[in-house]
């Protein structure tokens, strides 16, 4: 009598258990639109992605301007080539003007990683973006530190947007890029302190066809 | 007396030539915050070789942002496309963990940090390899674990130096 109470408890337990697992939510990744605007922080990257079987190149930079007290104001420079061939292609070149970012609670052996959203302002003087109608007016940059080894496991992802670049745009018809082929992305609280020990990179992926 | 003379003769000879020389090391580095951005692609001259491989072209995209005491944080990915000794296509893949900066009076920057070298043939990538890159408005020039790689000219994109 014991034993079968005994059993009666342990199989309630782990149909409770099975039920928790199912009911409990699963733990979602936070809106890329609702990371603060307020934390100081620095972004750094270069690197490849796979835009839909062509290589893309990017070098990015962006931090807070000095005397920042938040707000979301950013400086820096989106660059970002698409080799659809060796030769042409087509080409960002913008100012960054707007950052929000999260520093990761559970950084890399090298103190970094975390997530931005970075805005870059195509109708800045001298900016490049892809000719459209209506004409793109900012692009939006998501990028994720991972790895201290960017290659595979990184993130850059680029918008091209219909809204100014003093906001997150959100009409961003247009996305490419994702998970890395090539680089590394970095974010940091701050460009002071020692550079860590460089990571090996993976072995790199070969020229797509 | 007179070996003495000569002796303290060649030893200011010295402290005269370090002098002037250390100021001319200086004044070619204007070191500074300043921003590097760079994404794009080019194409070697003939006869580009590196490591046996015929360079024909390449890619590259850098992030660095540098201090005002030549310390800086970024990185740089080039990869490069040729033909190996046996006629094979080779991608060889160069990335770079930029710890050091400088702006130099000619308006090209000079990088340092530790890179991996991917030769692209099957073999695994070589880490902790010491990189010097000299990035300028028109190509980007490697040295990794000391053997120089051709300056890759740019021929499409983009390199700013902020």
């Amino acid at each position: 009598m014991r034993f079968m109470k005994t059993r009666a408890s342990l199989t309630l337990a782990i149909a409770l258990a099975l039920i928790a697992s199912v009911v409990a939510p699963t733990p979602v990744a936070a809106s890329p639109n609702a990371v603060p605007t307020d934390t100081v922080g620095i972004v750094t990257g270069g690197g490849t992605v796979d835009v839909g079987g062509v290589v893309a190149s990017f070098g990015l930079n962006a931090k807070r301007p000095a005397n920042f007290t938040g707000g979301g104001a950013a400086t820096g420079r989106i660059n970002y080539d698409k080799h659809a061939n060796i030769l042409g292609g087509h080409h960002v070149q913008v100012p960054v003007t707007f950052m929000s970012l999260v520093l990761t609670t559970t950084p890399t052996p090298n103190g970094t990683g975390g997530s931005a959203q970075i805005v870059g302002d195509c109708q800045a003087a001298g900016a490049e973006c892809p000719s459209n109608s209506p004409s793109f007016r900012s692009v939006l940059v998501y990028v994720e530190d991972n790895a201290d080894a960017g290659a595979g496991a990184d993130a850059f992802q680029i918008s091209y947007c219909l809204e100014p670049a003093t906001a997150i745009p959100v009409t961003c018809p247009v996305v490419e890029g994702g998970t890395l082929r090539s680089g590394n992305i970095q974010i940091r609280p701050s460009s002071g302190g020692t550079g860590g020990s460089a990571p090996t990179a993976p072995l790199a992926l070969r020229r797509l066809p | 007396m007179l070996k003495y003379i000569a002796s303290a003769g060649a030893v200011i000879v010295m402290v005269i030539a370090l002098a002037l020389g250390q100021p001319a090391q200086q004044a070619n580095a204007l070191v500074g915050p300043n921003v590097l951005t760079a994404a794009g692609a080019g194409v070697f001259p003939a006869g580009a070789n590196f490591s046996g491989v015929q360079l024909a072209g390449g890619t590259f995209g850098v992030g660095v942002q540098t201090n005002s005491d030549g310390t800086a944080k970024g990185d740089l990915e080039v990869q490069l496309n040729g033909t190996s000794l046996i006629g094979l296509s080779q991608w060889i893949t160069v990335t770079g963990w930029i710890t050091g900066g400088t702006l130099n009076a000619d308006g090209s920057m000079t990088l340092n940090g530790t890179g991996t070298l991917d030769m692209g043939d099957g073999s695994a990538p070589v880490g902790g390899l010491t990189l010097v890159a000299n990035v300028t408005v028109s190509g980007v020039t490697i040295t990794i674990g000391g053997n120089a790689i051709p300056t890759l000219p740019k021929s499409d994109g983009w390199i700013f130096i902020d």
